[in-house]
């Protein structure tokens, strides 16, 4: 079956059985035999080993790194069994790398099954490229494959019409997905859930349901920040975000999404979503608007505005709180 | 007589190498006398994967003629020629003994060969599974002590790292195969082409062009 290309050598002392505590093996030797390990190696087994590669990737070019290894890897690594399994990081495409290839690599992942790979090529082609059609559809594959995001993400849509006329909003359906994204414990499905039911918006009012969904949003993001801060400090680091530290601010900011990251600097190196039309503030959020005053404005100072509740929510936690002052204050007290 | 002095020889060594598990190695392999009532007995007992390793093992050493409350063992050849003992519950975490013991393949004092893998391998993989032998309890405790000896237990140099993969995956133990694996995937994680063909030896068969393509294709990646 399988011959080690014909050389008699001895295996390698077994290095397992002796454990010396704190001394962890740092280099990493090459092979021995000095022949080309993967040559032996079935297909399928590749495939294995590429599969956890792109499951576990940090970023794109920890599978692209292997891609460019060889034909064999380039061949294999590209097989819809390994790109179904990508991670969200491993499609975490930058907006200052966007190019036809990029796509194309999306699309590929997108195919083979990868619900990640569909969200992300989803948000990018709804709200930067424009192709409301397309990027709706993905999004809602990805939905199908139970992706919080993509149903919280069609939520929001289906909230604000967006892509269509005010006509087009669509209130229940946009509960009925943010319920199935709250499912999966969503923080800001939940959220946006709870003021819904608070304020009979959809669905028929109930305030103690809503204050219930909320207090869950609260605990599960406080949960969250929690479990971040713990892993955060066994590595030693800190889990908050330097724009942040901008501000003034301690709260550590939530790990964006890659998909919303993307739409973000994407608006941003280009100066904006086009004329009179707003972003949302919240940053981390990177929503445009789709047609003027599509979203909502804060009713205290009237500068900012949000595509949902929950983004209103967090970004007052994160930085409005501090600035927010009614119209009439800033309009009279122009000694600073 | 050579052949229990090898085998004698083999044990010494395994136990040099499995310093912490005994029951790997057997002081002295017992004659195994077995009535063909066991060889039905075994075959009887339900193949399903629900049934749990130690209550397989439990089974068989009830119905063993061996009697003495001594666990069953199997006898394994190599493919370096050395004969490996083992317990019969460890051996049966690999799907492909398992089914060759419940199809009667092997007669139960004969031994099993195993062409593709070397001794000293074998030991390690079992050594993997005696350590697993309580899998799917779902203890935690047990969960995180095991993280770290999986951590301790794959640890090891790339062409030992070869040989676990190729062994479990002929054997079709599982979990061991997926250890090595995802361990291979963390060696290529996070390095340049450069440094992984390096590592694992892999010749660059990429034309000039081919390459040129290939990079300007996958450029986005990298911005």
């Amino acid at each position: 079956m399988l011959r080690r290309g014909g050389l008699e050598i001895p295996p390698a002392p077994a290095r397992c059985g002796v454990s010396s505590p704190g001394v962890r093996r740092k280099r990493i030797r090459t092979s021995v035999r000095g022949v080309d390990l993967f040559d032996e190696l079935p297909d399928d087994l590749l495939l294995i080993i590429l599969s956890k590669l792109t499951s576990t990737a940090g970023a794109p070019s920890d599978l692209i790194n292997s891609l460019l290894t060889c034909r064999r890897f380039n061949e294999l690594g590209t097989h819809p069994d390994v790109l179904a399994k990508a991670s969200a990081k491993a499609v975490a495409v930058t907006a200052s790398g966007w190019s036809e290839s990029a796509e194309r690599f999306l699309m590929r992942a997108a195919d083979a099954g990868s619900t990640e790979a569909c969200f992300t090529l989803g948000m990018i082609r709804f709200y930067c490229l424009e192709n409301r059609g397309s990027g709706a559809s993905l999004m809602a594959k990805a939905a199908t494959g139970y992706h919080a995001e993509a149903l919280y993400s069609l939520a929001v849509i289906q909230f604000n019409g967006s892509g269509g006329s005010k006509n087009e909003k669509d209130l229940r359906a946009g509960v009925a997905l943010c319920a199935r994204a709250a499912n999966f414990g969503h923080v800001d499905a939940l959220r946006e859930l709870g003021h819904c039911l608070q304020d009979g918006y959809g669905v028929r009012r109930s305030i103690t349901d809503g204050r219930r969904f909320l207090v869950q949003a609260n605990a599960r993001e406080l949960c969250a920040s929690l479990q971040r801060l713990k892993q955060g400090r066994s590595r030693g680091e800190l889990g908050a975000c330097s724009l942040l530290s901008d501000f003034g601010c301690s709260v550590p900011a939530p790990e964006w999404n890659p998909a919303n990251r993307f739409m973000a600097e994407w608006f941003e190196a280009r100066g904006g979503c086009g004329e009179g039309l707003r972003m949302c503030s919240n940053w981390g959020c990177g929503r445009p608007e789709t047609r003027r005053h599509e979203f909502r404005r804060c009713s205290v100072c009237g500068s900012v505005n949000y595509c949902s509740r929950a983004c209103q929510a967090l970004h007052w936690k994160l930085a409005h709180k501090v600035e927010c002052a009614t119209m009439d204050r800033w309009l009279d007290g122009g000694d600073g | 007589m050579a052949a229990v002095t090898e085998t004698e020889s083999v044990d010494k060594k395994i136990r040099m190498m499995n310093s912490s598990s005994e029951e790997v190695a057997v002081e002295n392999p017992p004659a195994i006398n077995h009535m063909p009532e066991d060889d039905s007995a075994s075959a009887a007992i339900p193949a399903g994967n629900s049934l749990s390793d130690q209550v397989m093992a439990a089974a068989i050493s009830e119905t063993g003629e061996t009697g003495e409350g001594e666990k069953k063992n199997l006898r394994l050849m190599s493919s370096d020629g050395k004969e490996v003992v083992v317990e019969a519950a460890v051996a049966m975490k690999s799907q492909l003994i398992r089914q060759m013991i419940e199809a009667d393949c092997a007669g139960e004092s004969d031994v099993i060969n195993i062409p593709n893998v070397t001794a000293a391998v074998l030991s390690l993989i079992f050594r993997y599974c005696e350590k697993h032998l309580g899998d799917g309890d779902g203890d935690k405790a047990i969960a995180n002590d095991l993280k770290s000896f999986d951590e301790d237990f794959i640890s090891v140099d790339l062409d030992t790292l070869y040989d676990l993969l190729m062994g479990s995956n002929y054997l079709d133990v599982k979990g061991l195969l997926d250890l090595a694996c995802q361990k291979v995937a963390d060696l290529i994680k996070g390095k340049s082409p450069d440094e992984i063909r390096r590592i694992f030896n892999i010749e660059k068969d990429f034309s000039p062009e081919e390459e040129e393509e290939v990079n300007k294709e996958n450029k986005w990646a990298f911005e």
